[in-house]
Parts: structure tokens; sequence; C-alpha cells
């Protein structure tokens, strides 16, 4: 029955539908191991970092008499310099990394897409245009960039940083989008669409995008894992200003307070370290499946 | 190959600016430590210095990529007129 869903190819035109219904959705998710192990950690990650600060404490009040203690029953994870629990710290300093890697990639995949959809289709000179200003914000080191824009502005607002770091990650993205767009608008269902009059914007979101969705997807997660490392960087750094509670600044204090050179403190500079990895991983692995649920071709039997 | 030579270029441009974070991690005197203790004493002139140092390695390597794609694909090479 699997064998059915989902045969529509590029080749005949029609539109991808790979899944009907969500039952199917899941055992095309759950088909590979890599894809499987991916989801559960990125879907056990984002729970707990949107969840678990529901249920603890917003800012922990220093501590004198527990600093950087060893992990016991009390603080899992042991404590920092302060005397904060660590463990408390980690829960609550997800949310801001995710939202931050979610927003800046979906911001830099919308305009990778729509620029880059519009480049190959309507070519010329919005083309050229648009490919030179590509190869510009190409040519701009995206890390200096940001370093020096902290020092000028004050990044302490989350949707800032994450439409900075969005603006500035495109431009890759848009040039693989316009060489798919490329290929495939000379295809003879595009042509046929074109017979029809159906109005650019039709041809480009009905006929061409979804034949690019699995693309367009692992660049999604792609784009997550670089936002994510940009911005962790940044404020391992400290060109973001420190307040608040993230994996980066508990990073950066960690680092700037000597915590990996203490046996007991150790777990306090590994935990945020080991939890971005994790979700940097998470995301890479679930491509894989997602990249199965969304081109049919792929899936192995 | 050619797409991935371009993009070879582009980071062999890259290689003068450094990596900020792995010179910092490892203190490491280069300079892209160098930028960014320009970047937190605000001093505006050697930041300057240095995006001058990465521009001319960037537009470099992307010179020799553009002169060397003829030689990879002969098809590339712009005829000046008639051959």
């Amino acid at each position: 029955v699997t064998a059915t869903i989902g045969t529509s190819t590029i080749e005949t035109g029609t539109t991808v539908r790979p899944v009907r219904s969500s039952r199917n959705l899941l055992r095309t998710l759950t088909r590979s191991t890599a894809g499987t192990i991916g989801f559960g950690l990125v879907c056990l990650i984002v729970l707990v970092s949107l969840i678990g600060p529901l249920f603890t404490q917003g800012t922990l009040p220093t501590d004198t008499s527990a600093m950087n203690e060893a992990p016991s029953a009390a603080h899992l994870l042991g404590t920092d310099s302060s005397g904060r629990d660590v463990a408390i710290q980690m829960i609550n300093g997800g949310r801001t990394v995710i939202i931050v890697g979610f927003l800046a990639a979906a911001i830099s995949t919308l305009i990778a897409i729509v620029l880059g959809s519009l480049a190959a289709y309507i070519g010329r000179a919005v083309d050229s245009i648009i490919v030179s200003a590509t190869d510009i914000v190409l040519t701009i080191p995206q890390i200096v960039l940001l370093a020096v824009l902290s020092s000028l502005y004050h990044l302490d607002n989350t949707v800032l940083l994450a439409g900075l770091i969005g603006i500035l990650s495109w431009p890759t993205l848009l040039r693989a989008v316009r060489a798919q767009v490329l290929s495939l608008k000379q295809r003879e269902y595009v042509e046929a669409a074109q017979l029809l009059d159906l109005g650019t914007i039709r041809i480009l979101g009905v006929e061409i995008l979804p034949n690019m969705a699995s693309f367009i997807v692992m660049n999604f997660m792609i784009g997550m894992t670089n936002a994510i490392y940009q911005m962790v960087g940044l404020y391992f750094l400290g060109l973001a200003p420190l307040s608040g509670a993230n994996w980066g600044i508990m990073l950066n204090e960690a680092w700037t307070r000597g915590a990996a050179y203490d046996p007991d403190t150790v777990l306090y500079i590994l935990s945020p370290v080991i939890a971005i990895s994790l979700l940097q991983l998470g995301l890479v692995m679930m491509t894989r499946s997602l990249e199965e649920v969304l081109n049919p071709r792929l899936r192995q039997d | 190959v050619l797409p991935l030579f371009s993009q070879l270029a582009v980071a062999a441009g890259f290689v003068v600016g450094g990596s900020i974070l792995i010179e910092q991690v490892f203190q490491y005197q280069g300079i892209g430590y160098a930028l960014l203790k320009a970047v937190q004493y605000r001093d505006y002139s050697l930041m300057q210095g240095i995006f001058l140092a990465i521009t001319i390695a960037v537009v470099l390597a992307n010179l020799a990529a553009d002169l060397l794609y003829g030689r990879l694909d002969p098809r590339i090479r712009v005829s000046g007129g008639e051959s």
C-alpha cells in the first residue's frame, strides 16, 4: 500500500503529495533510524526548553554558601560560581537559543526562496541585480559583521538578533535555490502552465516550489544549525549583552570564570556545550527522515 | 567542480580574516583576536585596517579564482573578439 502513496514524481508534473494521513507520516518519519533519533532529540530539547521554564524559578538568587559545588542530589549538575543551580539554568536557557535559531532560519530561507526563485524565473535584469547583490553579501564575513554591529547596537532583543543573523545568512541558499529553479523551469509542465498564462506567482508557488520542498526543508534545518552556532558564538565572545539566561551566556560565564579547570564544575561548562551539540546533531539527523517524507524516491523499502 | 572552486575562493579569502572564535578559545594572537580586541575597546581605526586587509584578501582570492576558471574549464574562456 505504501508504494502507491506519493508516487507522483517531477517527471509526471503533478505536485508531490507524499503523505496523506498522519499515520503514514509517522511511519515514514520513523523509517530511518538516524532520522528517528534526531527527531526524538529535537522534540525532547524543544519540549524541555519551552515547557520547562514554566516549572522552574525565573531568576535564580546568588547563593554564596554554595559556590562551585559538585553535582549532588540537590543540584543535579552542580552550581556555578554564583551558587546558582546549573540544571535549572539549562532548562531556562534553551528557549532563546531555539527561538533565535528558528526565526533566523525562517527569515533567511524566506529571503532566499523569494529572491532566488524570482531571479531564476524572471531572469535578465532582475537576475543580474539579485545575483550581484548576493555576491556582495556573500563576501562579507558574517561573524565579523555581527561582532562590529554588536559593538554599535545593544543586541539584547531576541527578535533583533534573530533578524540580524537571518538577513546575513541567505546568500548561499539563494544561489542553490536559483540553480534549482533554473533547471525546473525548463520542464514541460512549467511550459504548460506558462501557456495557460497562470501568472508568475502561481507558477512559482504551485508548480515549482513544491518540487523543491525537501531541498528547502533540508536547508532550513542547516540554516537553523548555522544560526544557533553564530548566536552562541556571539554570546561566547561576550559581544551580545549578557542579560537573561541562555546557553551562550552560560558558556561565556563558565569559560571566563575558569569552570573548565575545576573537576567539580566541569559539568557547568560541559552541559551547555553538550546541549547545543545534541540539538545541532538532532537537527541534522532529522533532515534525513524529513527528506524521505518529502521526496518519495529516496524511501528505502 | 566549478561551483566548489568559487566556494573555495571565498573561503580562501576569509582565511586572512581568521576565525574569531577559535582564536579566542586558544588565545591565538591572530588577526581575528586583534579584531575582537578592537571591537571590545571601540578602536575603530584598527577595525578599519583589519577590514581593509580582509577585503584585499577576498578580492585577490576571487580574482585568482576567476583567472583560474579558464584553466580548469576551457569552455568558460571569454573570447576577446575573433578567435
